[in-house]
């Protein structure tokens, strides 16, 4: 027995002795190899996400605010998900059992598959409270649009992984995604942070932005483009409003639109900011800069005699038209009435360069400087100018082409008297640097006698604004097809700004293809314009004039004739 | 102080000296890893924090956004309280 009861206790000391021996071993030699081990299994370092910046109008409206959701996720390789939680799982992710079944028979050999992404947090509690082993959490976030399609083309999206794909959130995409934190994490067997073990990197949030669209007005604008888009049956539209002042986009819209909190519209045509990206001739809303070339020759005023008898040119080989013959017409009445024949001869009778040097001055051939994505700058060249039809084609708005914002932009240099300013869709503190590039005085007369286009006798009527004078121009021009240019297919513009005396705004309407009967500039984009800027000048808090005061507005169905009623002044004592 | 006593402490007494700062130098690391324990969760607990107000306040945003939208505010005003864009543009002459 005493043999017996040593040797045991000789056995359970050499025991201990054998693990005391093997522990001192491993901890001498093998402690940075066995502590590297055990780290790899439960320490991992993970990124503290980031929020995305949120984008404000220029008044702190928001149009685009990211929200946190959860994308829940399994690693099937190292934790799969006992199969009796199937139903519960995928009750509570509110999808079909089989799908999860599937999904998780597909990545059985992986180490990450996703069970639901982008869930909001109350199903991810409401997922949480299950406890399933292998059920995993990721914080993200989903971009929110609250304008919707109003707002889409400038504003822009964002994909599932909250990268920009279009618009402000495409080109500011690094300013507004900042960059995640770091941090170190003890994980449990099942791959659960239990604990927060170091802080390595601070999370730099992303930015806000403010854009300089005016939420009021991008809503009238969007508004009343898609009405006249939908009555006048037209393929597409666009709508581009500037502040004079600084040379912002206050609203810009297209027709076709989309909404980006749909994922389904992100592949769609009407994605594209036509405003920037689609160009058009501009036809007669050139004319302005034609008839400004003109005066500063010196050689023609506002009252010079233009003889458009009979009615008709001939450019060699071309025959340029009026639509019926107009006799002698005043410089001031061939830029009213659009006299294709009066331009024309105006444009011969100048130097070659001319015209094509008052269009360039006003920024024709630039790219606008906006950055928005796909932004274009159209045909503009000298190169038939030493051609008697080519300096006629120019002059009224043939041979070049323009996107809507250039256009606007052109305008915005009338506007101010004839100074040039950048273009920004961001909102701007300081004043932006501006050029002179054309004389205040001849600015002055070429806007007076735009000022007669929206008269009765004038080709926009319909342009005219109740208590405000305004200043713009007509165009419509037949769009190309493979054999020249077709009768059948038409682009309506009008250009122009308000009110006369002092303008604040820019506006420029262009209608592609209307197919509903009228297809001229005066009957299809230049009622747009009215309606768009009668909102604007209130919504912007310019008063009346005195003497244009009084008039009739016109319900946006049947708008844009009204004459000045004769309304007695309502007196307030 | 006897001479054995004043022999003993300087004898013992740098050994005792660096003892006791070795024991401070102790305790004070102990602390300071307290210290950071207890900083790093307040850390986490305000980081948490701040999430949920961040999450709190962008769904405050949207739906201020949505009920103060011009299509919204629009609707309300045409079909609840009947109001009309003005018709007529009247002069009116304060005095």
């Amino acid at each position: 027995m005493r043999w017996r009861h040593r040797a045991l206790v000789g056995l359970f000391v050499a025991a201990a002795a054998a693990l005391l021996a093997r522990v001192a071993h491993l901890a001498v030699t093998e402690s940075d190899f066995l502590k590297k081990q055990g780290e790899a299994r439960a320490v991992r370092v993970v990124p503290i996400p980031v929020h995305r910046g949120i984008i404000y109008d220029r008044h702190g409206e928001p149009l685009a605010v990211s929200t946190p959701v959860y994308s829940i996720w399994t690693d099937p390789g190292q934790t799969p998900i006992p199969p009796a939680r199937f139903d519960d799982l995928a009750h509570a992710l509110d999808l079909p059992p089989e799908r999860i079944r599937r999904r998780l028979e597909r990545n059985a050999d992986s180490r990450f598959a996703y069970l639901k992404r982008h869930v909001d947090p109350t199903t991810a509690d409401r997922v949480r409270a299950l406890d399933i082993a292998g059920v995993r959490f990721r914080r993200e976030y989903r971009r929110f649009y609250p304008a919707a399609e109003t707002t889409a083309h400038v504003v822009g999206m964002t994909n599932i992984d909250d990268t920009g794909q279009e618009g402000v959130e495409l080109v500011l995409d690094a300013f507004l995604r900042g960059r995640p934190g770091e941090k170190r994490v003890l994980r449990d067997r099942n791959g659960r942070a239990v604990k927060d073990l170091a802080y390595l990197r601070a999370p730099d949030f992303g930015k806000d932005v403010m854009l300089s669209l005016d939420l009021r007005l991008q809503f009238f604008a969007y508004k009343e483009l898609k009405s006249a888009v939908e009555h006048n049956r037209a393929k597409s539209g666009a709508i581009v409003m500037l502040d004079v002042a600084t040379g912002e986009v206050l609203a810009m819209a297209n027709q076709p639109s989309y909404n980006p909190n749909n994922a389904v519209d992100r592949g769609s045509p009407g994605v594209r900011n036509r405003a920037v990206t689609d160009t058009y001739e501009p036809g007669s809303t050139i004319k302005p800069l034609s008839v400004l070339a003109a005066l500063e020759s010196g050689r023609y005023f506002p009252d010079t005699p233009v003889d458009t008898a009979p009615g008709y040119v001939r450019v060699g080989s071309k025959l340029i038209e009026d639509p019926s013959d107009r006799g002698r017409l005043t410089l001031a009445e061939v830029l009213a009435k659009s006299s294709q024949v009066g331009v024309t001869k105006v444009a011969l009778d100048l130097p070659e360069h001319a015209i094509f040097d008052v269009l360039a001055r006003a920024g024709l051939g630039e790219v606008p400087g906006t950055g928005l994505p796909g932004e274009t700058v159209g045909v503009f060249t000298a190169r038939d100018l030493d051609k008697p039809i080519g300096r006629a084609t120019l002059a009224f708005g043939y041979g070049l082409t323009v996107t809507p914002l250039q256009l606007a932009r052109t305008y915005l240099t009338l506007a101010t008297g004839g100074v040039r300013r950048p273009v920004s869709v961001l909102h701007e503190t300081a004043r932006p640097p501006s050029d002179r590039v054309f004389d205040a005085r001849d600015i002055r007369d070429v806007s007076r006698m735009m000022e007669r286009v929206a008269s009765a006798q004038g080709t926009a009527p319909r342009a005219r604004v109740a208590g405000h004078r305004v200043v713009g121009k007509t165009g419509t021009t037949r769009k190309i097809s493979s054999v020249g240019y077709d009768d059948s297919r038409h682009v309506a513009l009008f250009a122009g700004f308000a009110p006369a005396h002092a303008p604040r705004i820019v506006v420029v309407v262009v209608i592609d293809e209307p197919a509903a009967g009228p297809i001229g500039g005066g009957s299809v984009a230049a009622p747009v314009f009215s309606r768009v800027v009668a909102r604007a000048l209130r919504i912007l808090g310019v008063a009346p004039e005195a003497h244009a005061v009084a008039g009739t507005v016109r319900p946006p169905e049947t708008a844009g004739a009204g004459r000045p009623a004769a309304v007695p002044p309502k007196v307030v004592t | 102080m006897s001479p054995d006593l004043s022999s003993a402490l300087r004898r013992w007494g740098p050994v005792f000296g660096v003892c006791l700062l070795a024991a401070a130098s102790g305790i004070q690391v102990a602390s300071h890893a307290q210290d950071t324990r207890h900083s790093f969760l307040r850390l986490t607990a305000v980081q948490q924090e701040r999430d949920t107000l961040l999450a709190e306040y962008s769904r405050l945003l949207l739906e201020r956004a949505t009920l103060s939208s011009y299509r919204h505010v629009g609707e309300m005003a045409e079909e609840r309280l009947s109001m009309r864009f003005p018709e007529q543009v009247t002069p009116v002459v304060q005095r």
